[in-house]
Parts: C-alpha cells; sequence; structure tokens
C-alpha cells in the first residue's frame, strides 16, 4: 500500500485568505449597494449600510473574506449585479 | 386637482409585483435594451464596445503582477457566464414586456430581479455614454438643464431603481449575519 500523495501547493493555496472589496462608483445608487450586500451576505440593514456608507466615503470596503474560490464566486455575483469588486490577498 | 400616479412598481401578493410601464415606455425600454443586448452580444464575439466594459470588470486588484495573471485566467473562465446571465436576464424581462396587459406587467421575484439588473446594466452603460466617470462627473450630469435622451433616460432608470430596491427590500430577512 502506498501513501497518499499530498498536494502541498494545492493545499497552501486553499489555505491563504483572501478578501472581496467592493470600490465606489458614481452611478451605482447608495440603496441598491446597501440592497445588494444584503441580499448577496445576509448582513442586516445596519451592516450593510456600514459598508455602503465606507464604499462612498473611503473608497472601498471589505465585504467578505475566504478562499481563493469562495471570494471568486462573490465578485461573480457582485459583478452580476454591476458593482465594481475586486479580491485581493488579505494582508 | 391634479391625478396621482400609482407607484410604478408595487407588491401585489406574497409572490408577484405589478410594474406599471405604459405602452410607450414599455416600447422605448424594450428597444434601448435590445441595443444593450446587441452590446453584450459583441462583447460575447470578441468585438467590445468600450461603453460596455465596465459590465466586465477586471476580478482582481492587479497590485502584483500575479493577480494579472489570475485575472486573466479568471476572465478566461467566467467571462462567458457573466455575459450569458447578463443576456439571459435581458430574455426574462423582454418576455414579461410581451405578457404585459394594457400599462401592468405582473412579476414575479426573479422576474423583477431581471428587470433589476438589467436597468441597473443599462445604468452603468449609458454612464460610460455620458462621461459619468467619478463624483464630480456625476454631479454635472444630475444638475444638466439641456438634458440629452440618454441622460433623461439615465435619470429615469435611476428613478426606477429606486423603487424596485424600495420594493424587493421587504422580501430580506430582518435579521442578517455579520462580517
Amino acid at each position: 500500500m502506498t501513501a497518499p500523495e499530498i498536494d502541498v501547493a494545492s493545499n497552501v493555496e486553499h489555505e491563504r485568505e483572501w478578501i472581496v472589496i467592493v470600490w465606489n462608483d458614481p452611478v451605482n445608487l447608495m440603496s441598491y449597494v446597501t440592497y445588494v450586500l444584503q441580499k448577496l451576505f445576509g448582513y442586516s440593514t445596519e451592516k450593510a449600510t456600514e459598508l455602503m456608507l465606507a464604499v462612498h466615503h473611503e473608497g472601498r470596503a471589505n465585504v467578505a473574506s475566504g478562499n481563493r474560490e469562495q471570494c471568486e464566486m462573490h465578485v461573480f455575483r457582485l459583478h452580476e449585479h454591476g458593482l465594481w469588486a475586486t479580491l485581493e490577498e488579505a494582508r | 386637482m391634479a391625478l396621482r400616479r400609482k407607484p410604478p412598481v408595487e407588491r401585489r401578493d406574497h409572490e408577484t409585483w405589478i410594474v406599471r410601464l405604459e405602452p410607450d415606455e414599455r416600447e422605448v425600454l424594450a428597444t434601448i435594451i435590445g441595443q444593450l443586448d446587441a452590446l453584450i452580444d459583441d462583447a460575447q464575439h470578441g468585438t467590445e464596445s468600450g461603453i460596455v466594459s465596465r459590465l466586465f470588470p477586471p476580478a482582481f486588484t492587479h497590485h502584483e503582477a500575479e493577480h494579472e495573471e489570475l485575472d486573466a485566467e479568471y476572465q478566461r473562465l467566467m467571462r462567458e457566464e457573466l455575459i450569458a446571465s447578463r443576456r439571459t436576464s435581458i430574455t426574462t424581462v423582454m418576455t414579461t414586456f410581451d405578457s404585459a396587459k394594457g400599462g401592468s406587467i405582473v412579476m414575479n421575484q426573479g422576474e423583477l430581479t431581471s428587470l433589476l439588473q438589467t436597468l441597473n446594466a443599462l445604468r452603468v452603460t449609458l454612464a460610460s455614454v455620458l462621461g459619468i466617470i467619478d463624483d464630480d462627473s456625476a454631479s454635472i450630469a444630475d444638475d444638466q438643464s439641456d438634458a440629452s435622451p440618454e441622460h433623461h433616460l439615465y435619470m429615469w432608470s435611476g428613478w426606477m431603481l429606486e423603487w424596485i430596491v424600495s420594493s424587493l427590500t421587504e422580501t430580506l430577512p430582518q435579521e442578517g449575519g455579520t462580517l
């Protein structure tokens, strides 16, 4: 019987933490951004409003975190809703 | 005494909404949405117009060269899916328009969400046409008195989005999660 091979690179990649950022843009309505954050991430009105205001006043807000695959899916759904979102490694 | 118009979006019962668009409004909107669909179709076939580029933003923050490579890989895998999603929403909206009776369209939540996403895509695209690239240019657009048809549509879509968001927000659970 042989020992199972361990894909070290894949495991390391899986463990790296990524964050999802929503960036300010001049088009999306504040109410719309709040609604999308509530709908996609289940945030309360208060939390979603706080994040929306951070986007509006500070130019960006971290709205979610996880492994790369999870964050890519979050970004995809935010793009479907027309928000300007990216993912990057947590530092 | 002025007649008070009914709201353009109204929840009818637990599962359906009424969207009020007069036939002439609907006709204009269907034409514009058809043009948006054609632009997205062009993007699917590699002849993308710059005015729809904001519908397909980068997925990775480009701090490092590695992220540019990851973004290229992401776009290769996900771009077509995003295009398909947008076109499905447009098709859904057009189908509901065909089912309209007079000035009313009955929509379920999925159809209303498709209208929301399509109107937002239209607004993002119109912003590119109007040169709205930052908060300053957005303020100038808000104050425009000699507005073009594109500007009127941009403002109208924002007004309509507010109504849809307000109505769909009622469907959200009251308590949410935390970061």
